[in-house]
């Protein structure tokens, strides 16, 4: 009796055809999250495969209770001993992925299915987690139709040709799109809920705390943005004034630089002086670089870093309280140095800011003493230092390796490095000339995007120099390597370094031929206009968006707005498709569905085959009581039919109009 | 086969009451009937509470983690499931259902409902799950102009008109998160025929004085004549000679056959109370078409004169079926 379709539906058992599918969607999902998990989950999935396949063959069977809790305690032990216990982000991730792999081999009901569907989900949310690239996103956007594909398929109970599957769950997904964003722009957001762990094996990129020659020589060889600029104002800083200040180093000890251990946070923010004063304002997209420092053009009075706290220190950096791990947009607004109030060094940040550590660089400090005791001034000291690495320093990535006098052996022999060197040496000797001097670095100029008006500040373009404090001016920039290569400062390192060096820096990116490095630009772009409107959309930009488009933000406005959206359409869909063919009926029709619906109150449906008289003859004996009222809308039926007068037409329409009722 | 499915819990089970008087006020009963949105009903199922709580969960996600993308893929579910509301719904809207006739069945048998189901000429409907209330659910698909004829079972518990009541026809069509289903009444019934019991014959007998019939049976005892064939005579009667000479087509008479007809007289079988009574009679009526012997049935409110064939056996059966032992006809 029963066909197997029956027993498939009964048993509520997956059809093999559609197992493919689930499988196939399985695969899709989890290939970018293995990639980032250990090697073995990848032996675990081949393995639940081959088995899988051997129980759709007839070869194995479903494995028992004790063997699935032995693969389990066996993967768990697995994924301690590569977390080493530490349960950040990625342990959890690598044992959603195990228990998905390992549902393969319990997958024959419909149920089951379900479940791989909806971790499939968990899955692609996962992978979100890691990465949010345009790439991904689609990449994730094709996994979705493709899981929505195996989802349909699980309930569909005849067998379809594969295209045609593909076709209705492309459907449905881009039916769902337009739905999502708008739920996506108008859906309340909230912050963080609790402290969430963090994605451990991510490595740090940009800066760290200490700056030792040849550091910054291997950070620009690196690719990748650090972060993005829209400059809110008109008027934008010419390329040359761009130094991004990220950290100050003041520590010495012969050859790094080191931040101050107890830094001396009078933490007064630098305050703009009374009256009207010249801000800069600017948009910054920061990238996740997992430190707590952000980058700001000198200096910082005003910060707006919305849900991540941060506060501006008194050397005029901006710093949030926790390192940063996802990508972060936030507002500045900068004043020239020259306009914040002078705060005078105490006798002991002097005495700090100009030790040097004792023994080292002897040369370089003899230089700098005759410096002092011949020039006097430290805007001569200054020039004459400049001018000193203006004679025949050369500019390169590749420098020679630095003895342990670092200082001495790039001014006196080497003479060739990059800008760490000139930083690192310049400070070395304005110190030695009683000068308060430090080093900062960050990121110089950026490549302007004129479709997009944005900057574009890469690793390429990490930098360091120097800052001097002068008697009444207060804190000064100068840069030493903009004496030696000033096209660095005003065009950019690519265009200050000689072929073979340019080769080096972003992995090669600026010698590449210039129809891929103009489409790595507008890639570039896009990348921006997605972190910007879609990665960094938060509850700030809600608030603008929503009150841009409807005014505001509160609930009410939004709901009634939609409200009066959903109904207009439904007005549309009325007047357009429905009204037509209520309008195309003749108003006898509609006389005769009136009738119709009266004579469901007497109990009695008139057949589709019926004619007027013959169900008035009908209802007549069925209903005594309705027999005159039948007998004379038989009679005029037949006459409005046979006898072509309009007044019968009319008096029929009447009469099924007036048709007594219960 | 089991009387599953309508065993809820006193609140659920009073509010099904409720729902299914809703159901009957606005769909009267008919032979025809064609799903549109007034008589269907639609709500998320278990699966879409699940998948509700699996948004939330990458919502909760996205949230802790400020991370948009997750927050996009959790509003992508709900939206799937406001899309799969209208998916649900076009996959039964526009189906036709027609009741074509069921056969008659003994209690305890399954009778089968022919259905006739069409629907748009250029729509599937796929996955339809179809059962009585109390029934076996049977499924379909239909596809685009297909005019399908199913047969839907339900078992016959009872002597009598069995009148299945409500069918359900319902779709979670194609995500599962949806269940759109109606319940129709449909304009039908199947004759349920006594269960037959085997017992002993009466022994006052109104058919002739050699007794055991089972043994005997043949009913040619001595060839009397011929007549001319009636709808209902025996094949083995049929006098074959005679038809192969192109002389028409006769029946054989045999005296005993003649003499021996026998009667079911309900009055006769006063050892047998209630159904039962009714059971001895249906046996006894199988056993003697079993055996080409005519037989009659006298009832307190019917008569049928002795015969034998189908259309006969019918009659009999129907009208036991049909019989209200406490007077009157069912």
């Amino acid at each position: 009796m029963q066909n197997p379709q029956d027993i498939f539906q009964q048993q509520k058992l997956i059809r093999h055809d559609n197992l493919l599918w689930l499988l196939v969607a399985q695969g899709v999902v989890i290939l970018p999250l293995l990639m980032q998990l250990p090697m073995w989950l990848w032996v675990i999935w081949g393995g639940s495969l081959y088995w899988r396949w051997k129980i759709y063959a007839g070869q194995r069977q479903f494995p028992g209770s004790i063997s699935k809790l032995a693969i389990s305690i066996a993967a768990i032990a697995g994924l301690l001993l590569t977390y080493q216990g530490a349960f950040g982000v990625e342990a959890m991730v690598g044992f959603l992925v195990f228990t998905f792999i390992i549902k393969l081999l319990e997958l024959r009901s419909r149920k089951d299915g379900l479940l791989i569907i909806f971790i499939g989900f968990i899955a692609v949310a996962a992978q979100f987690l890691f990465i949010q690239s345009i790439w991904a996103t689609l990449y994730a956007a094709v996994s979705c139709m493709v899981l929505i594909t195996a989802w349909k398929t699980i309930y569909a109970t005849r067998e379809l040709a594969v295209k045609h599957k593909l076709t209705s769950g492309s459907i449905l997904l881009l039916q769902a799109i337009p739905l999502m964003l708008v739920m996506f722009v108008v859906m309340p957001r909230l912050g963080p809920l609790w402290h969430t762990p963090l994605l451990n094996q991510q490595a740090q990129t940009g800066f760290s705390e200490t700056l030792s020659p040849g550091d910054i020589g291997s950070l620009v060889q690196s690719t990748g943005t650090a972060f993005r600029v829209t400059f809110l104002d008109d008027s934008t800083p010419r390329q040359s004034e761009l130094y991004w200040r990220g950290l100050i180093l003041e520590n010495f000890d012969g050859r790094t630089w080191t931040r101050p251990r107890h830094p001396h946070f009078t933490d007064i923010a630098p305050i703009a002086k009374q009256g009207d004063v010249e801000t800069v304002n600017y948009e910054v997209l920061m990238e996740a670089h997992r430190y707590p420092w952000l980058f700001s053009l000198a200096n910082p009075i005003k910060a707006n870093t919305g849900a991540v706290r941060s506060r501006i220190t008194s050397n005029g950096l901006l710093v949030a309280r926790e390192p940063l791990n996802t990508r972060l947009q936030y507002q500045v607004a900068s004043v020239n140095p020259r306009d914040t109030l002078i705060h005078e060094l105490s006798s002991q940040q002097r005495e700090q800011l100009t030790t040097l550590p004792e023994g080292f660089n002897p040369k370089a400090v003899a230089l700098a003493k005759t410096w002092r005791n011949t020039l006097g001034s430290p805007d001569a000291i200054i020039a004459k230092a400049l001018a000193f690495y203006h004679q025949d320093f050369y500019y390169t990535l590749s420098p020679p390796l630095l003895g342990e006098n670092s200082v001495d052996d790039f001014l006196f022999s080497s003479k060739q490095g990059f800008c760490e060197h000139f930083a690192s040496s310049f400070t070395v000797l304005m110190r030695a000339a009683d000068i308060p001097a430090r080093v900062v670095v960050g990121y110089q100029g950026g490549r302007y995007d004129a479709s997009e008006n944005y900057w574009s500040i890469r690793q390429a373009d990490a930098h360091a120099w120097t800052e001097v404090w002068l008697t009444g001016i207060g804190w000064q920039r100068v840069d030493p390597t903009s004496a030696v290569a000033p096209q660095r400062v005003e065009q950019g390192i690519d265009n200050a370094l000689q072929a073979a060096d340019r080769s080096r820096i972003a992995a090669g990116q600026f010698s590449a031929p210039q129809w891929l490095t103009h489409l790595r630009y507008r890639f570039d772009a896009a990348n921006y206009l997605w972190s910007r409107w879609v990665l960094s959309y938060d509850a700030q930009q809600q608030n603008q968006l929503l009150k841009q488009l409807f005014g505001g933000k509160e609930p009410w406005r939004v709901g009634l707005i939609f409200l009066a959206i959903i109904s207009s359409l439904m007005g549309c869909y009325i007047a357009l498709v429905i009204r037509p063919k209520w309008q195309a009926r003749s108003p006898l029709q509609k006389s005769l569905s009136q009738f119709d619906k009266t004579c469901q109150q007497w109990k009695l449906q008139r057949a589709d085959h019926e004619t007027l008289a013959q169900f008035c003859l009908r209802l007549g004996t069925k209903q005594p009581q309705l027999l005159e009222a039948c007998q004379r809308l038989g009679a005029l039926s037949q006459a409005a039919l046979y006898d072509p007068k309009e007044d019968n037409q009319q008096q029929l329409m009447t009469a099924l109009k007036r048709f007594p009722k219960e | 086969m089991s009387k599953q499915k309508e065993d809820f819990p006193a609140p659920i089970s009073a509010l099904q009451k409720r729902f299914f008087k809703w159901v009957d006020k606005r769909n009267p009963m008919a032979k025809e009937v064609l799903l549109n949105r007034k008589n269907l009903y639609i709500f998320p199922s278990l699966t879409g509470l699940c998948l509700f709580a699996l948004s939330f969960i990458l919502w909760l996600l996205g949230t802790s983690y400020q991370n948009n993308l997750v927050l996009a893929l959790s509003y992508l579910l709900l939206s799937l499931m406001i899309v799969a509301i209208f998916h649900t719904y076009a996959n039964l809207a526009g189906l036709t259902i027609k009741i074509l006739g069921v056969k008659p069945v003994f209690v305890n048998d399954i009778a089968h409902f022919s259905l006739q189901l069409s629907g748009h000429r250029h729509r599937n409907y796929e996955n339809l799950m179809v059962r009585w209330r109390q029934g076996e659910p049977a499924c379909f698909d239909l596809q685009g102009g297909q005019i399908l004829s199913v047969q839907i079972p339900l078992l016959a518990n009872k002597r009598g008109i069995l009148r299945p009541g409500k069918l359900l026809i319902e779709s979670a069509f194609p995500l599962g998160v949806i269940r759109c289903w109606t319940w129709v009444n449909l304009q039908t019934s199947a004759v349920v025929f006594p269960q037959p019991i085997k017992g002993p014959f009466p022994t006052q007998l109104s058919r002739g004085e050699t007794g055991e019939q089972g043994s005997g049976g043949q009913g040619t005892d001595d060839f009397d004549g011929l007549r001319v064939y009636r709808a209902g005579d025996p094949i083995k009667h049929i006098a074959w000679k005679h038809y192969a000479r192109e002389q028409g087509l006769y029946s054989k008479q045999y005296t005993a056959q003649l003499q021996r007809d026998c009667w079911l007289n309900w009055d006769e079988f006063s050892l047998y109370q209630g159904e039962q009574r009714l059971s001895a009679l249906c046996y006894w009526a199988l056993h003697f078409e079993s055996i080409q012997q005519p037989y009659g049935l006298s009832l307190p409110n019917k008569q049928i004169k002795p015969n034998i064939g189908e259309q006969h056996r019918l009659n009999v059966l129907t009208s036991l079926a049909r019989l209200n032992i406490d007077g009157g006809t069912l």
